[in-house]
């Protein structure tokens, strides 16, 4: 932005413009590539006050409309759903699965007045019982456990990976 | 003796994840009062506001006020637009100081956390990152300690300097080295004009303070103590995937920076003789091929070209 790089994820308006802005760019990249991408929802902490539609919508018409692929983080619906104040399950519920082609949990730190998608530590029950929801829509694809700083034993983090099997029938 | 960096190749992935700094330990300062609460706001328009905002030095007033702020960002139930903003900002120098950290763990450790941190906020401010990638963000450190206000900052910038080095030569192309049994196939009359090739990753790095001696101590837990200058020269360069630091003889650095130049063997051989003019021929041929048997077994050369 204007000549640097913030080497995060930051929040983007969801309006016409910005909606209209981004599937631009992933056709050109795909068109590029010749192979879909697959996009990832992010956490976020920040809303903007020009907004016209909701995440969940911006997502699904991105996705739609770019014709391309996406990897839900259901961890990251979490974290915005309380850093926002919606619920989850809405979010879910428009989410076009068909084109889901990975799902990511994660564990999170929670600092009271909002939520940081820090992948540290165990992943919470409420993310694993939405990876369940979301895992029935789109069966089969593969889960990934995001866990970057103050990694646990080898053991200890590949029993969380599979603590998975107990919300998706043993399909991890 | 030719050392291995600790981690070898110490590749660090830039996570995705928020880095997940303590709460803010001071209410957001305000700055000068913004002329933001005018005008359209398009996405280009909203996007650098947002941007300028997050990258704004954190130890000065916020360039906005929550007036202009939540023109932006909405409040949510527990946080003002300006504190939603500011998870973003603390988040933006909270990972460029961890990606310094990460390339510059021993000039930390000299200066101490708090010094370090706050030459890394001076350096983020001066040096914004303007790449994609995150890699070479750090590759002006050694000559901003030299303008810095830091205790020794020439040993500081010695110290960034051989750290530096040692994330380039894990990012540089290498080849395997040549050893004595390459060159046993070399005839004998053909010595004279051969050429060659140093290891691709090789810097010779020249250093007013021995911060190799300083850098190896903290590597092995023994006590560090900042030394007295002593010009020291330090190879850094990799082979498969580990990288080594090697400090050379005024006659080494001479005959690897001659035959690294291009010139064949007996040119380069006459210029280490000519260094060594003042001490007796037999001394003279002794240190010559002490020298160059250092540079094989130490895997200097990558290929030689008859």
């Amino acid at each position: 932005m204007a000549g640097k790089n913030t080497h995060d994820l930051l929040p983007m308006p969801y309006t016409e413009e910005a909606l209209a802005h981004v599937i631009a760019r992933v056709r050109a990249v795909q068109d590029f590539l010749g192979a879909p991408l697959a996009l990832e929802n992010p956490s976020s902490y920040a809303e903007f006050a020009g907004d016209t539609m909701s995440e969940w919508e911006f997502l699904a018409r991105l996705a739609e409309q770019a014709d391309s692929a996406l990897l839900l983080d259901v961890n990251n619906v979490f974290v915005s759903s309380k850093n926002h104040g919606f619920d989850p399950l809405t979010y879910l519920n428009a989410i076009p699965f068909d084109r889901v082609v990975q799902c990511h949990v994660a564990g999170h730190t929670d600092h009271g007045t909002h939520i940081i998608d820090s992948h540290i530590g165990p992943v919470i029950d409420s993310v694993w019982k939405l990876l369940a929801v979301a895992h029935r829509r789109c069966a089969g694809v593969p889960v990934l456990l995001e866990w970057d700083a103050e990694i646990p034993s080898f053991e200890e983090t590949h029993a969380e990976a599979l603590r998975a099997r107990e919300f998706i029938g043993g399909a991890a | 003796m030719r050392e291995a960096t600790a981690d070898a190749l110490g590749l660090h992935e830039r996570a995705s994840a928020t880095p997940d700094r303590a709460q803010p330990t001071r209410e957001i300062e305000l700055g000068a009062a913004p002329t933001w609460t005018e005008g359209e706001l398009g996405l280009r328009v909203q996007q650098e506001w947002f941007a300028a905002i997050i990258s704004a030095p954190q130890d000065e007033p916020a360039p906005v006020d929550e007036r202009s702020a939540s023109r932006l960002i909405t409040p949510s139930s527990t946080l003002s637009s300006l504190e939603r903003i500011d998870i973003y900002r603390r988040g933006y120098h909270a990972r460029l100081i961890e990606c310094l950290a990460d390339d510059y763990p021993v000039l930390q450790h000299a200066l101490g956390e708090a010094t370090f941190e706050a030459l890394c906020r001076r350096y983020i401010a001066r040096h914004p990152s303007r790449a994609p990638s995150l890699n070479y963000f750090g590759r002006f450190m050694a000559d901003f300690c030299r303008s810095e206000p830091l205790p020794e900052p020439a040993f500081a910038a010695d110290l960034a300097a051989l750290e530096w080095a040692i994330v380039l030569s894990i990012h540089a192309p290498t080849a395997e080295a040549i050893g004595f049994e390459d060159l046993g196939q070399v005839p004998s009359e053909r010595w004279p004009g051969a050429r060659f090739r140093v290891n691709p990753s090789l810097k010779i790095l020249h250093l007013e303070y021995p911060a190799n001696a300083y850098l190896q101590a903290y590597r092995q837990g023994s006590p560090t103590v900042v030394p007295t200058a002593r010009a020291t020269s330090v190879a850094v360069y990799r082979t498969g995937r580990s990288v080594w630091r090697l400090e050379l003889e005024p006659t080494l650095v001479t005959l690897i920076e001659s035959l690294a130049s291009g010139v064949t063997l007996e040119a380069g051989l006459a210029q280490v003789q000519a260094s060594l003019a003042h001490e007796p021929e037999a001394e003279i041929a002794k240190k010559i091929s002490h020298c160059f048997q250092h540079s094989v077994s130490s895997g200097l050369f990558s290929a030689i070209s008859l």
